[in-house]
């Protein structure tokens, strides 16, 4: 009789163990879950105004160079530049040249990847894809800035996003 | 010993073990909340960092005003030059030990100085190398450029570093 009253204390115990340490796993899965969620952040939306700011080689009237935001306008027209240069060429090559320096993917960098997108015209029947440039992974860990604008008559959306 | 004092000693036992696995588990749990807590301390301290130098890079002395359009984070880099001359005053006055401005796209790596600007790279104001602590954040670099006897925009992809001393 004495002893299987111990035994009764002793699966007591053990049920109490089970039970904190099932609200332990359920606290530490919600805990590891959360924080590695992308975000807005003030460096990647830091980048991308001082990306659209960016003085190209293109000109479309002497003597003005035009920035990133209005390149992305004539890209989208389909102009050429007066260098007889395609508006879509020199703004992803630009853009290629410009995420490289500025984003360093290597072995061993915090950086793992990063894409940019632009669109025109986003959530409309007349969407349409301008620029996609990625490299590296993509992981749930990332950082993301935006912007969108109108210029001529066309809205236009900037997605970037940094990898870590 | 009585049947009743064994039983006491088994319940004390017992509450002591219970006691003991609680107080593992609180332990546990806390150490882990307080690692998050550090973490988010050392982002906020980042963002902060970020904030003085995006507040510096948009101040009369540095920034573009209008005379680029209404840009946002764009540094006047003739300004900057100009500042160059009579800085040390102004380092009070921010609460910064030194301040870089890196060109990132074209990169280089030739400091800025009356002679050779605008075809340097790096810009510094206070000491010859950013020491202390610092987080870079992008800007939008600006000068006025002529050609063909008339002006034009021109800006570049840069960084600015903004030193200062940790609290």
């Amino acid at each position: 009789m004495r002893n299987k009253k111990g035994q009764e204390e002793i699966v007591g115990f053990v049920l109490i163990i089970i039970i904190v340490a099932v609200i332990l796993l359920i606290f530490l899965s919600i805990s590891l879950k959360s924080p590695n969620k992308g975000q807005d952040s003030y460096k990647a939306n830091s980048f991308v105004q001082a990306y659209l700011q960016y003085t190209t080689t293109c000109s479309i009237r002497e003597p003005e160079y035009l920035s990133v935001q209005d390149l992305i306008a004539e890209c989208i027209k389909k102009e050429t530049c007066l260098n007889g240069e395609n508006a879509c060429d020199i703004l992803e090559e630009t853009s290629k040249n410009i995420l490289e320096k500025s984003w360093i993917v290597e072995e061993g960098s915090l950086i793992q990847g990063y894409d940019l997108r632009i669109i025109s015209n986003q959530e409309t029947p007349n969407e349409e894809e301008i620029l996609f440039i990625e490299k590296g992974n993509s992981t749930n860990n990332y950082q993301g800035g935006s912007q969108e604008y109108i210029k001529s008559g066309k809205n236009i959306a900037i997605f970037f996003n940094a990898y870590f | 010993m009585k049947k009743a004092q064994l039983k006491i000693q088994q319940m004390a036992f017992m509450l002591i073990a219970i006691v003991l696995f609680f107080a593992l588990v609180s332990i546990f749990v806390l150490a882990f909340r307080l690692s998050g807590i550090k973490e988010s301390a050392t982002s906020l301290e980042e963002e902060n960092a970020m904030m003085l130098a995006t507040k510096i890079a948009n101040s009369p002395e540095f920034s573009c005003g209008k005379s680029f359009g209404n840009q946002v984070d764009c540094v006047d880099s003739d300004k900057v030059m100009a500042l160059k001359k009579d800085v040390s005053k102004y380092f009070n006055f921010w609460g910064v030990s030194n301040i870089e401005i890196r060109k990132i796209y074209p990169e280089g790596d030739e400091i800025c100085t009356f002679e050779n600007y605008p075809d340097c790279n790096r810009i510094l104001i206070g000491a010859e190398e950013t020491t202390g602590n610092y987080i870079p954040n992008f800007i939008s670099l600006c000068r006025k450029e002529s050609a063909d006897s008339q002006t034009y925009n021109k800006c570049e992809l840069a960084l600015i570093m903004v030193a200062y001393e940790s609290k």
